[in-house]
C-alpha cells in the first residue's frame, strides 16, 4: 500500500548539507523535529493521513472491508522514519520518490514492487526505486527509512573525497548478507533507542550524528557507484581540496576584488568553515593568503610596466 | 628574491604599530618603515631595490616612495582617496584589487 514518500524537492528550504567534515553546512530544517502518529479505522481518514505524509502517494481504487492503520513518523531535517501497521486492504499504489532516497524493511507481511515491467515479491530491507513506482501491499508492518537525495549524494562525495561524485543506486537490496545485518542492526537500534526518544533527539549532536550514522549504512550496505571509489587515505579530507580550491581561486583573481566571501563560496564552504580551515591547514587566513599572495605577485617583480614609465605601479 | 626585498612604507610609525599585519611582515623580514618628518628617505630604504608597498599613504608618503629611485615597483595599497588620482593619472598603476580608480579628468 505505501510506498516511500516523496520528501522535500532538493534544494528547497530544508535540504541540508554536509560540509568537508561532515558536519551540517546549511541546515536549517536539521535543528527541526516533527513526529506524526495516526490510528484509525476510518478509511477515508487512512488514506487522508497516509497522502499527507506521503505527497507522492497515488492509490488506484477503493478501501474496502475491515480496516486499521497505524502510523507513526519523525521527520529531522533530512531524515523520515515512519512505521506503520495496516491490515484489512491491499491496493495497488505508486508513488514517486525522486529526491529521496527510501528503504523499507517488512516486519511482517509481504510487497511486491512492479520494477521495469516485472513483479517481485519483497521482504526483508529493500530500496525503491527512484522515480515513480507501483506495487501491491497487502497486510503489512513495515518501517521505512527515507533520506534526502542531495543530503545522501553530498555525504558519499565526502566519504570518497570526490566532490564531482553523481550518486547513484544500482540494486535494491543489500550487498551482501554482512550488509543486511548492519542495516537491520543499525536501524533497529537507531529507531528504538535514539528516532523514538524525544529527549535523546532533542540533542543537536545525537540528532546529527543519527542521520549520518544512517547515511553512513545506507550507503555502505546498498548497491551504489560510491562503493567502487576508493577511500581517501586516513587524515585527507575533502578539506585539502577546498582550501586547494581556495587558493586556486586567490591565486587566479589577484587583480580582482574579492573577499572572504567570493573565496569561501569557491571552495564550497561557508564562511566561517574557510577561515576554520585555514586556520587549522594553513596557519593564516583567507584574507592574510591573499595579501601574501598579491605581496608575493611584487616580490617577483610581476608587475606589468607600461611604456613610458621607468617602473611599474600597482594599486591595491 | 626573499621576502626582505620587498618594502612597506607607511605614513606614520604609529600605524605599523597598530596594525597587526604590518607587524607579522616585519617579523617575517619585511622592509617595514615608516616615513620621516622631514620626508627625507629612511636610511633602511636607501638604495633598496625591491618592490616598494605604500601602505595607506598619504600624499607625501608616496611622493617619498617615488623618490626611492631604485625602487623596482611602487604598490599602493590605499583606500579610495580623492588625492590618489594624480598618482594615477602620472603612473597609471596596474589595478590589483579593491576600488577601481580612475585618472584625474584634464
Amino acid at each position: 500500500m505505501i510506498l516511500a514518500p516523496r520528501l522535500r524537492p532538493p534544494g528547497s528550504p530544508g535540504r541540508a548539507e554536509i560540509d568537508s567534515e561532515g558536519l551540517k553546512r546549511q541546515t536549517p530544517m536539521l535543528d527541526t523535529l516533527q513526529r506524526c502518529s495516526v490510528a484509525t479505522r476510518d478509511p477515508q481518514e487512512g488514506l487522508d493521513a497516509l497522502t499527507q505524509v506521503y505527497p507522492g502517494l497515488r492509490i488506484d481504487g477503493d478501501p474496502e472491508g475491515s480496516f486499521a492503520l497505524e502510523l507513526t513518523s519523525v521527520t529531522a531535517g533530512p531524515l523520515r522514519a515512519h512505521r506503520y501497521s495496516l491490515r484489512g486492504l491491499s491496493w495497488p499504489a505508486s508513488a514517486d520518490v525522486s529526491g529521496s532516497v527510501a528503504i523499507s524493511y517488512l516486519l511482517s507481511g509481504q510487497v511486491t514492487l512492479d520494477i521495469d515491467g516485472a513483479s517481485s515479491a519483497t521482504q526483508g530491507p529493500f530500496l525503491h526505486p527512484q522515480g515513480r513506482h507501483s506495487g501491491a501491499w497487502g497486510e503489512v508492518e513495515q518501517l521505512t527509512v527515507a533520506l534526502d537525495l542531495p543530503y545522501v549524494e553530498d555525504y558519499a562525495r565526502h566519504l570518497v573525497g570526490n566532490e564531482d561524485l553523481r550518486l547513484e543506486f544500482t540494486g535494491s537490496t543489500p550487498v551482501s548478507q554482512a550488509g543486511l545485518q548492519h542495516w537491520v542492526g543499525t536501524l533497529a537500534h537507531l529507531y528504538r533507542e535514539v528516532l523514538l526518544d524525544d529527549e535523546a533527539m532533542n540533542v543537536p549532536l545525537i540528532r546529527h550524528e543519527t542521520i549520518r550514522t544512517l547515511t553512513t549504512a545506507l550507503l555502505r550496505c546498498f548497491p551504489n557507484n560510491s562503493l567502487a571509489h576508493p577511500h581517501p587515505p586516513e587524515g585527507v579530507s575533502m578539506v585539502a581540496a577546498r582550501i586547494r580550491r581556495a587558493k586556486a581561486f586567490i591565486d587566479a583573481h589577484l587583480d580582482t576584488d574579492i573577499g572572504l566571501v567570493d573565496i569561501a563560496a569557491a571552495a564550497r564552504m561557508s564562511p566561517h568553515r574557510m577561515l576554520a580551515a585555514f586556520r587549522r591547514e594553513l596557519d593564516t587566513t583567507p584574507r592574510e593568503y591573499l595579501r601574501a599572495a598579491r605581496l608575493n605577485t611584487a616580490r617577483h617583480g610581476s608587475l606589468p610596466r607600461f611604456p613610458g614609465h621607468a617602473r611599474p605601479h600597482a594599486l591595491v | 628574491m626573499g621576502w626582505e626585498s620587498i618594502g612597506i612604507l607607511a605614513p606614520d610609525p604609529a600605524l605599523i604599530d597598530n596594525t597587526p599585519v604590518l607587524r607579522r611582515y616585519r617579523t617575517r623580514g619585511l622592509m617595514v618603515t615608516a616615513r620621516s618628518a622631514e620626508l627625507s628617505t629612511p636610511r633602511s630604504l636607501e638604495g633598496f631595490t625591491g618592490p616598494l608597498v605604500a601602505y595607506r599613504p598619504d600624499a607625501p608618503t608616496l611622493e617619498l616612495a617615488e623618490a626611492v629611485s631604485g625602487a623596482g615597483g611602487i604598490v599602493a595599497v590605499s583606500g579610495n582617496n580623492d588625492w590618489l588620482s594624480s598618482w594615477i593619472t602620472a603612473h597609471q598603476p596596474a589595478h590589483l584589487a579593491g576600488a577601481r580608480l580612475d585618472p584625474a579628468r584634464p
